[in-house]
């Protein structure tokens, strides 16, 4: 049996460090804004850890190593000089091309399958969620704690993806698709493509109606959903009219 | 902080974004200035230090002109704080007391790394673990771990990510006391891996 390895990781170095302990001042998030330049740093240090491994240990990992060879040739490389040493990034490494392209294919092959999707669900993260606000120490700010967001959002879309998945919201589902991205400001949302079990009808309008909204709540018989769309979904004046708007 | 920084992306009134693209990397520079040169890095340690706290200001302000309202009396008790606890800035200190009391003596700053395994990462460290004087000069191929800064080199040379001294030097203030980061080869706490719990349980009194 192999060696296993008994010595803690970059990635599990900063993870513990970087984790919040009550009572105890973290170099990694109290600082606020030198904090996250900490924070971007170690993840640079980790990916140039990573990439380094993969470009010294190409022979072991290059199990496709003909296939960058036809690529050169596709390419119009035919002397071997052009060619040059390749370094393929497998696409086990996030956000690498054969990474994407992967996941492409995956979702692609999803729709062989399955056909279209029929909804497409937008879901952010909200700073003012109450689990962040009770998270978040008094004098900071949610964006001050990216640890405590990010980890909120996940249990919220969690939630999420197994109640649709479990059918609570749109009936049996066949595929679920989701891709997560940060915004600008740090918040992280998630755009989820699903395929709804239909046993071979088609969607109805009033299907539609019953899960779609389009229009302002009446403010007396949807109080809630008044007050939800009007903070959330609507784009107040801005520009000149509102030199607060934080759209500009 | 090597590589590129993304300064265009602040200009709305969102939450502050620290971004940068490229490879990053630390480099540390030489002792003294060139000549007729500003000090910058770690010079400002060393060179001129009667204006020091001009210095800094300065070469802050060069890199980022519109921020130029920094409290001088705050970067006077910064550095008064870094001067009293790290081990790190007493080091250059140190060189440069003896570089003004002999002048044009030759003398090189060596940065101690770990080797693998070390157990340096549970106790405070002192200034002469992290960090010593060597007299005269010294050619970098006997000292390949650790980090060499000499008076007068001419460039800058990189900083291994697996120096434990990354992090201190690069954020002297998010680490004043110089606590030492990742090096190769620290064990877990105990050989049984018990997943989540158990790991680096000893750590707790430093951070």
């Amino acid at each position: 049996m192999e060696k296993k390895r008994n010595t803690i990781t970059l990635h599990e170095y900063y993870k513990y460090h970087m984790h919040f302990r009550p009572n105890q001042p973290d170099p990694y998030l109290c600082y606020g804004r030198l904090s996250k330049q900490a924070i971007v740093d170690a993840r640079a240090i980790e990916d140039e850890d990573r990439l380094g491994y993969i470009a010294r240990n190409q022979d072991k990992l290059r199990a496709d190593y003909l296939q960058g060879v036809f690529d050169a040739v596709e390419k119009g490389l035919s002397q071997g000089n052009q060619i040059g040493k390749r370094v393929l990034l497998s696409s086990s490494h996030v956000s690498s091309r054969r990474y994407m392209v992967q996941n492409y294919h995956d979702g692609i092959a999803i729709c062989r399958v399955y056909g279209p999707p029929d909804l497409f669900i937008t879901f952010t993260c909200n700073p003012k969620w109450p689990e962040i606000i009770s998270a978040i120490l008094p004098g900071e700010q949610p964006n001050d704690r990216p640890d405590i967001i990010v980890r909120i959002f996940h249990i919220k879309l969690e939630q999420l993806l197994q109640d649709i998945r479990l059918g609570k919201i749109f009936g049996p589902t066949l595929a679920l698709l989701y891709s997560i991205e940060f915004q600008k400001r740090g918040l992280s949302h998630v755009h989820i493509l699903v395929w709804i079990d239909k046993n071979g009808n088609e969607i109805t309008p009033e299907m539609i109606d019953k899960w779609i909204s389009a229009e302002i709540p009446h403010p007396s018989e949807d109080p809630l959903g008044y007050i939800l769309i009007s903070e959330h979904m609507m784009h107040g004046p801005c520009g000149i009219l509102n030199e607060n708007c934080p759209c500009a | 902080m090597g590589g590129n920084i993304d300064r265009n992306i602040n200009t709305g009134e969102g939450p502050y974004v620290f971004r940068l693209n490229g490879q990053v990397h630390h480099r540390i520079g030489s002792l003294l200035p060139s000549p007729n040169k500003i000090p910058k890095f770690a010079e400002l340690y060393i060179f001129d230090t009667k204006n020091e706290i001009q210095n800094r200001t300065r070469a802050l302000q060069k890199e980022e002109p519109e921020e130029s309202d920094l409290n001088i009396e705050i970067v006077s008790q910064l550095k008064e704080m870094l001067d009293n606890n790290n081990p790190l800035v007493k080091i250059f200190r140190h060189a440069r007391d003896l570089l003004e009391k002999h002048n044009g003596v030759d003398i090189s700053i060596k940065i101690i790394g770990a080797n693998k395994g070390d157990k340096i990462q549970y106790e405070m460290p002192h200034s002469e673990e992290l960090a010593m004087l060597i007299a005269g000069d010294v050619s970098l191929e006997q000292y390949k771990r650790d980090i060499i800064v000499s008076t007068k080199q001419k460039g800058l040379q990189r900083i291994s990510i697996f120096h434990p001294a990354y992090m201190p030097l690069q954020y002297p203030l998010l680490f004043p006391y110089g606590e030492r980061g990742i090096h190769l080869g620290i064990p877990y706490h105990s050989d049984k891996k018990e997943k989540g719990n158990g790991k680096k349980k000893e750590y707790n009194n430093i951070t």
